[in-house]
């Protein structure tokens, strides 16, 4: 579930959110790509025809482009950010955990992409995702995920600048761990780390101030050593380059 | 809205449902195939990639053969017909008038057979299909119904056989009329006379019993002369050999 203010938040910004530099990274989505590929091989969802897939938090539906094989369903709790979707997608304005209109047990392929830190139980959300992927199907996520629970801190605060009601980040292990709570047979993960100056990007793509911007270059140089190294932080100016490590989980449903 | 009492019979009859006669009839369906063709035409939608359909009542999803060109959302009151739906429908469960999680003017085809005679307010359903369905998109129903007045009063008392609270049949006038109130810029109809034997197929479909089977019989032995002649009945033992209209219609919104 998404707060309130979470959702005003992605409303107030949907006409700039596609600007943030991982949005339409070719880099990280032809990853993504590849793994949706790699989990439809391994379950034989690539030989079937009719198949359908429902996209939780679908945003501004940047990856639909990389799903059209699907028929996909879409859901956002943000009209703004559903108006933005391309043609093709049945959208849904709903929180991602309460969807009792959707039959369980029918899609194919339930996908998320950096949608459970902005959850405030992200549990439930995975619950919803066990629940609408039919049995022989797959659930899969990319996800930005610190892998150290020191990480975790950094990223938060930073997103708190612009959306204070902001969960906390979470681990690779601990959204792991959801997946195989919610009743997933088998849970496969793989790390990725995606390098890029990010920071102005997401100060026009947040709308935010240049007041914000000058505290994120002072959270990131201040920021402990432990993380810098590991995140290999370099700061250039008025701008930040850094690596992040993203999770990419599918999850099989038996 | 479609009575509580009705999804319950719809529930009880799903798995046999499809017997009826007009269901998988090639004539009908083809007929009503075509329609769907030359609308998508009208409106340059045949030349469009990744369109969406909205199915208000898909049911069992028969139909969906029709429809692959698009993806397709299925809507019906009943899991257990939802339940016997192909693969490749997004099943949701709900009433067709109330559906505040679907974006609006998203749907560049919007479709019925044979629900608004179940509803009791048929104007809410169509009133949703008009705000679902996109500008310069289209609305597109098939409907068995009455051409005069006097004539819907048999239909009627039949489907309250097994059916009690079904409301009255509808003419081919009143849901055009319904379809202008609701907003649409310009409404086509045709009227398809469809002759078959339909009595012991709708019997097996719903289930009936063999005092049901001979009230009907005896129904349309005394039906007044006019319905039998415009309907050009003949009782063939246990068979009624009957013809019944359709209605098959398409309304622009703008």
């Amino acid at each position: 579930m998404l707060t309130k203010e979470t959702t005003r938040h992605f409303s107030a910004i949907a006409d700039t959110w596609g600007q943030k530099e991982w949005v339409n990274s070719v880099g990280l989505n032809s990853q993504i790509d590849d793994f949706i590929r790699e989990t439809e091989a391994k379950i034989g969802l690539d030989e079937i025809e009719d198949k359908i897939s429902l996209y939780f938090g679908i945003g501004t539906g940047v990856l639909f482009k990389y799903l059209r094989r699907y028929s996909v369903v879409g859901i956002d709790a943000s009209a703004q950010m559903l108006g933005h979707c391309p043609r093709g997608v049945v959208q849904i304005l709903s929180n991602v955990n309460d969807l009792p209109f959707l039959m369980d047990n029918q899609f194919d392929l339930t996908f998320a992409r950096n949608l459970l830190k902005h959850c405030f139980e992200p549990e439930l959300a995975v619950e919803e995702m066990y629940r609408k992927t039919r049995k022989g199907g797959s659930a899969v996520i990319a996800e930005l995920a610190p892998l150290y629970a020191s990480d975790t801190d950094v990223p938060t605060r930073m997103v708190r600048t612009t959306d204070p009601s902001h969960p906390r980040f979470l681990t690779q292990d601990e959204i792991t761990d959801m997946f195989i709570k919610a009743g997933f047979s088998h849970v496969e993960t793989k790390a990725i780390f995606h390098r890029g100056r990010w920071l102005s990007k997401w100060i026009k793509a947040e709308q935010a101030t240049p007041e914000i911007r000058d505290h994120i270059l002072e959270l990131f140089r201040t920021a402990p050593e432990g993380f810098k190294r590991r995140s290999n932080v370099i700061i250039q100016g008025d701008e930040i380059l850094s690596t992040a490590p993203w999770l990419l989980l599918r999850a099989y449903k038996s | 809205m479609v009575e509580s009492q009705t999804l319950a019979h719809f529930n009880d009859i799903a798995a046999t449902w499809e017997h009826k006669g007009w269901v998988h009839s090639q004539t009908l369906n083809s007929h009503i195939d075509a329609f769907i063709r030359a609308s998508e035409k009208k409106i340059h939608l045949h030349s469009k990639q990744h369109k969406t359909g909205l199915y208000f009542g898909i049911g069992t999803g028969v139909l969906f053969d029709y429809l692959h060109r698009y993806a397709i959302a299925g809507i019906d009151g009943s899991a257990e017909m939802l339940g016997q739906c192909p693969e490749g429908v997004i099943q949701i469960l709900s009433q067709v008038e109330n559906l505040p999680f679907l974006m609006d003017e998203q749907f560049n085809l919007t479709f019925a057979r044979n629900l608004l005679k179940h509803c009791h307010e048929p104007e809410r359903a169509i009133e949703q299909m008009f705000l679902k369905t996109k500008r310069d998109g289209v609305a597109v129903v098939a409907e068995s119904v009455a051409l005069h007045p006097d004539d819907t009063d048999i239909p009627t008392q039949l489907v309250r056989m097994t059916d009690p609270t079904h409301p009255r049949f509808l003419t081919h006038a009143e849901i055009t009329q319904l379809f202008y109130d609701a907003g649409f810029a310009n409404v086509e109809i045709e009227v398809m006379p469809y002759r078959s034997k339909w009595l012991t197929k709708w019997i097996q479909a719903e289930q009936a019993r063999r005092n049901v089977h001979q009230g009907v019989l005896s129904m349309y032995r005394t039906a007044p002369e006019d319905f039998i002649r415009r309907h050009d009945v003949i009782i063939q033992g246990d068979e009624i050999l009957s013809t019944v209209p359709w209605l098959l219609l398409r309304a622009y919104k703008s």
